[in-house]
């Protein structure tokens, strides 16, 4: 990857790629969505049957089938999905088929738990992961860098799951010191955040080392080092800036995994976030859950994409006109 | 949108500045945990057991049956006589309020009770309320209720899972209403409820004194749903929860051991039972042949599993009802754990290689496992699918499922009228639909002659056990965990009475 | 809207020492090799090798611990689970589904990956905005998600765990590929092969796939690595191998029950799974430094 000296655009370079740029990304992150939602649409539909459901226990076949008319589940798939869509660009994505009340409002009172995790863990393995990438980059080869490889290599090694069942039996059993259940006060985020926060570590720890090793050696740094600006200053000033274009990217899609990490983290941590909801809509055969949470989800990660990609045009405005997609 | 928004931020600033622990003996409060969020409030309209345990602290219904002794109390009721064969009178009390303040009348209990038994109103579990004719308001605090038949269990019903409801409330919110901010006259009431995870109760400061709830002694009770077993235990050790349930036997024998925990085991009415879809309403299927039923009833170490992985009380069960309700009885046919004979059976049936079914289940996860191992020990591969308790109930209701691991509470009803009808007498959850026994037991229902009771229940288990259209496996028994400063009695039908609790 | 996100996943090494096979690095990464292939070895011959049948319950024997605890004795080394079946056969099968799963359902969202991304880099204009596109929904959807809810209705047997890994893990490799291939397409011995009149087919599969080779592996590795994991949280939440296939994954899920007084239950198919992880990603870690090494950023 190549660095610009001049990391920052002057006037009228702004507007006008800047603009297409954006333009161009939003018109196939609608695209992106679409798709993302029709695939959601159809699949929640395999997990079961909505109008038996709705139906009730002890419906006879023929009720079955009023209810059927009646939401409108006898309609081609593709008609369904439309209305579906229509429905939900209006804010309204019916009713819970487990809980009886409206989707937006189930979520809205998940959704506070999982953000506020995810911002957590980002923000733990952001500050430790650059930390450390940055340390190990300016001592290249040496054995803090091989600590921190080898850390970052035992991150990458350990599933979630298991992290996470460890770090409560050792904390609020072994040691009784964290809370292991509950979102009472930020004493109970902290093993759920470590426990998603460790996994996504390895990621930025690498890159942030790759990058700032390459932004190391480029003849600029050499030039400001030769001026005699400290070298601290040299790092933290001109190094990082540059290398952090592929980090920033890469953390803000890594925000996105966190939502679908959080699954397994909320349910054996008791938070009930939207992760914790997706999986028991998937168990209980919630449809409109299930949907509205893949579209979700799919909705942050297009967003965060997007933004991850503004992000870097404004960092390094080549790529704002290349030839890319 | 700007609102939940709002909401939205509202919710991540509260979750940052929260600062309250749940302290529970000095602050008269009970924690209890268990694994799964509840689909509503309304008890005619959810079918778990832990909406069944939650509508006893929230409602009352109009007597009271005690789990012990089996004598009917009264409880909204001061008295009631039976009239004749279909009609029962009550005398209300005239001193209870609804949780709203509106005082309770006979126009509640006709207006519930009429409403819950209208089919088209789809109460779930239609066995509950189908006997009902009507209810008839003879005077300010008096009913009469009409059964259509003479129903020997009319009573188990009204004291068990009919509570009353105010009449207003319930005709403005319905169902939908009930179900996440209920309105009933019992010892708690409902203040807080996070819908699926977690609810708060309080301490009822009207609620009349002298019934056989007792006067309540434990000011709050929160429920929090945690769905990871590990997670509720350790909370208990930390004193974060104070009571949980449903251990497994090497949990509760370690827990034991601990002095800040008491660990209580109690017989439950549960049993686990096999279901297999004799009627073919999933498609044809080797389980429709009666050989392939006998192979899998010889194939299972029923006892063996009831013994080890289940613990405490769990003895393994032939009839299909469990021993303790009236009704129930022991002579039928008995297959007794041996895997030879089951080989032998299946390839007399015509599968002398083994054959593949489709387990389903919803909880239970090693005690499944240990059937699928038997059940592959003698060459039948068996697939489980395991998924919720909600999810799987609709489904044998619709009849897709073949062959399915499940149990049944009775709603906690000691009579053989609370199990046996639910699946024999052509109901959604009949997979059999064995014209015989279907009369059989329709005609025991609608008589109060002991006796003859008996004698029908027992010619329908005995068909039962031949044909093996249920293979029932064993009774449960129910491990408690609880702080060691509670004062709390497990009962044996499956209902913790938390109204009873109290810190020591 | 992927495009500033290739990952450089590699750690580069200071230009010091290039010998690999004498540095710690490639020592290490020796060992993790021979790790791997033992394990492979032992999955292939677990019949033979286990000393007991893995399925095969013996509820008088429930939960033994293992040899280093005082209760443990040396006929089951590594104690027995809840049900009695002998823990150490049940772990060697265990590789098998992890290895089999990771190792076919890496190579078949490879050969996707790398077609598509292959086509993308090599054809561009509306091919690439296509298979771009595609890309992008594939990365946009969640995948835990999908997968649950897909396995959650057709089952969990084995073929379609490994057919669900394969839909959802080839993005990767389509990305590398597409950027392997956007490169390479300029090269001499390329734009000769294109003078020759040679049908693109050929020239992308003749000329280009082999130069990809060793970027692709580098990704294969650290797929291999993922699908493993994915595959053993599946299980772990009920909706990948069904029991009483012992999936490491699904091991861990059954001994949570145990965690807090018998932990070595859990332990145990959690080091299992660690150390494989472990020794995929180191490989994959080496062979990325001998590309750099070799050939600096191909």
């Amino acid at each position: 990857m190549k660095y610009r000296v001049s990391t920052k655009p002057v006037g009228s370079d702004w507007g006008h790629g800047m603009l297409r740029y954006l333009m161009r990304k939003l018109g196939l992150g609608i695209g992106v969505l679409l798709c993302t939602s029709a695939i959601a649409f159809f699949l929640s539909f395999l997990v079961g049957d909505p109008a038996s459901r709705l139906a009730g226990e002890s419906a006879s076949a023929q009720e079955i089938a009023q209810v059927r008319e009646q939401y409108g589940f006898d309609q081609p798939l593709p008609t369904q999905y439309a209305r579906w869509l229509a429905n939900g660009l209006a804010g309204e994505f019916g009713d819970s088929l487990f809980l009886k009340i409206p989707v937006t409002k189930v979520i809205a009172q998940h959704l506070p738990v999982t953000l506020y995790l995810a911002s957590a863990s980002i923000l733990f393995s952001l500050i430790f992961g650059l930390a450390m990438g940055a340390i190990a980059a300016i001592r290249e080869g040496g054995a803090v860098d091989r600590l921190c490889l080898f850390l970052s290599l035992v991150a990458q090694a350990t599933p979630v799951f298991w992290f996470a069942l460890i770090i409560m039996a050792l904390f609020s059993f072994g040691w009784p010191i964290l809370p292991s259940s509950g979102a009472d006060s930020w004493k109970s985020f902290v093993l759920p955040t470590l426990a998603l926060g460790f996994n996504a570590m390895p990621a930025i720890i690498r890159l942030t080392r790759t990058s700032l090793i390459e932004v190391l050696k480029t003849d600029y740094i050499r030039t400001a080092r030769a001026k005699g600006i400290p070298y601290r200053r040299v790092v933290l000033k001109h190094a990082l800036t540059n290398a952090l274009n592929p980090v920033v990217s890469v953390s803000v899609v890594q925000f996105g995994y966190m939502l679908t990490g959080s699954i397994v983290v909320e349910m054996i941590f008791a938070l009930h976030g939207v992760g914790q909801l997706a999986w028991s809509s998937i168990e209980r055969g919630d449809i409109p859950i299930i949907q509205a949470i893949i579209l979700l989800f799919s909705l942050i990660y297009v967003l965060l994409g997007i933004l991850s990609d503004i992000v870097a045009a404004w960092l390094d405005p080549k790529l704002r006109t290349a030839s890319h997609v | 949108m700007r609102r939940k928004l709002q909401r939205i931020i509202v919710g991540i600033l509260c979750a940052l500045l929260f600062g309250q622990a749940l302290a529970s003996k000095k602050d008269n409060t009970l924690v209890i945990a268990w694994t799964r969020g509840l689909e509503s409030l309304d008890q005619y309209f959810s079918t778990a057991r832990e909406a069944i345990i939650i509508s006893r602290v929230l409602f009352d219904t109009l007597i009271d049956k005690d789990p012990e002794t089996g004598e009917f109390q009264p409880l909204l009721a001061r008295s009631f006589k039976m009239l004749d064969d279909t009609s029962i009178e009550f005398v209300l009390r005239d001193d209870v309020y609804f949780h709203d303040g509106s005082k309770m009348t006979a126009d509640d209990v006709v207006f519930t009770l009429n409403w819950v038994k209208q089919p088209e109103n789809k109460v779930i579990h239609q066995q509950n309320v189908s006997w009902i004719d009507s209810v008839e308001k003879v005077g300010e605090y008096q009913v009469v209720v009409h059964t259509k038949y003479p129903n020997p269990t009319a009573l188990d019903f009204l004291a068990g899972p009919l509570p009353i409801y105010p009449k207003n409330y319930y005709e403005k919110v319905g169902p939908t209403g009930m179900g996440i901010r209920p309105i009933g006259t019992g010892p708690y009431r409902l203040v807080d409820l996070s819908p699926g995870d977690t609810m708060v109760l309080e301490r009822n400061p009207q609620y009349f004194s002298g019934g056989p709830k007792g006067t309540p002694q434990i000011e709050r009770i929160i429920q929090r749903s945690i769905p990871e077993e590990n997670t509720q235990i350790i909370e208990l050790l930390n004193g974060k929860v104070d009571w949980i349930w449903k251990l497994t036997p090497d949990q509760a024998v370690r827990l034991g051991k601990r002095t800040s925990v008491t660990v209580i085991d109690a017989p439950t009415m549960r049993i686990g039972y096999l279901q297999f879809d004799v009627a073919g309403r999933s498609g044809p299927s080797p389980l429709q042949q009666i050989k392939v039923r006998k192979a899998i009833a010889h194939a299972i170490n029923r006892q063996g599993i009831a013994k080890r992985l289940m613990g405490g009380s769990a003895d393994a069960v032939h009839a299909f009802c469990h021993p303790i309700q009236f009704g129930c009885t022991d002579n039928v046919t008995k297959y007794e754990y041996n895997p030879a004979k089951a080989k032998e059976l299946l390839a007399q049936a015509g599968y002398p290689e083994g054959l593949s079914v489709k387990l389903y289940s919803y909880e239970n996860r090693r005690v499944v496992e240990a059937i699928l191992a038997d059940l592959a020990a003698v060459g039948i591969k068996a697939e489980p699918v395991m998924s919720s308790f909600e999810l799987l109930r609709d489904k044998v209701s619709a009849g897709e499922v073949p062959f399915t691991y499940m149990a049944w509470g009775s709603n906690s009803i000691s009579d053989v009228a609370a199990i046996v009808p639910h699946f024999f007498t052509g109901g959604t959850s009949d997979t059999v639909r064995d014209e015989r026994v279907g009369a059989w037991v329709r005609e025991a229902g609608g008589t109060i002659d002991k006796e003859k009771r008996k004698a029908l229940y027992e010619k329908a288990f005995q068909a039962i056990a031949d044909d093996v259209y249920m293979l029932p496996m064993y009774s449960f028994s129910i491990n408690y965990a609880m702080s060691s400063e509670l004062a709390f009695e497990p009962s044996t039908d499956e209902i913790p009475r938390f109204y009873k609790a109290r810190w020591k | 809207m992927f495009e500033s996100k290739t990952p450089t996943m590699r750690s580069t090494r200071a230009r010091r020492s290039f010998l690999p096979s004498l540095s710690s690095t490639g020592k290490t990464s020796l060992v993790a090799l021979i790790f791997v292939c033992a394990l492979g070895l032992v999955a292939t011959f677990a019949p033979i090798i286990a000393p007991y049948d893995p399925y095969k319950p013996d509820l008088a024997n429930v939960m033994m611990p293992p040899v280093w605890f005082d209760a443990g004795t040396w006929s089951h080394p590594l104690g027995t689970d809840s049900l009695g079946r002998d823990y150490l056969s049940r772990l060697i099968f265990g590789a098998r589904v992890s290895l089999l799963v990771g190792f076919v359902a890496t190579f078949i969202s490879g050969m996707i990956g790398t077609a598509l991304g292959l086509l993308a880099g090599y054809c561009g204009g509306r091919v690439d905005a296509t298979v771009s596109f595609l890309i992008s929904v594939r990365l946009a959807m969640p995948v835990a998600l999908a997968a649950l809810a897909v396995v959650s209705v057709a089952g969990g047997s084995l073929i379609i765990i490994v057919a669900v890994l394969s839909l959802l893990l080839w993005d990767r490799f389509a990305l590398v590929a597409r950027g392997q291939a956007r490169q390479l397409r300029q090269q001499e011995f390329v734009v000769a092969a294109q003078a020759l009149g040679c049908h693109p087919l050929r020239v992308m599969i003749a000329e280009i796939l082999p130069n990809m080779k060793s970027a692709l592996v580098v990704v294969a590795t650290l797929e291999v690595a993922n699908a493993i994991l994915l595959e053993s949280a599946l299980s772990f939440l009920g909706m990948g191998v069904k029991p009483p296939v012992p999936s490491w994954g699904l091991m861990i899920a059954e001994a949570k029950q145990d965690l807090l007084f018998d932990s070595w239950l859990m332990f145990i198919p959690g080091v299992a799974l660690f150390l494989l992880l472990l020794a995929v990603n180191v490989i994959g870690d080496s062979i990325g430094e001998l590309r750099t090494q070799r050939g600096g950023g191909k």
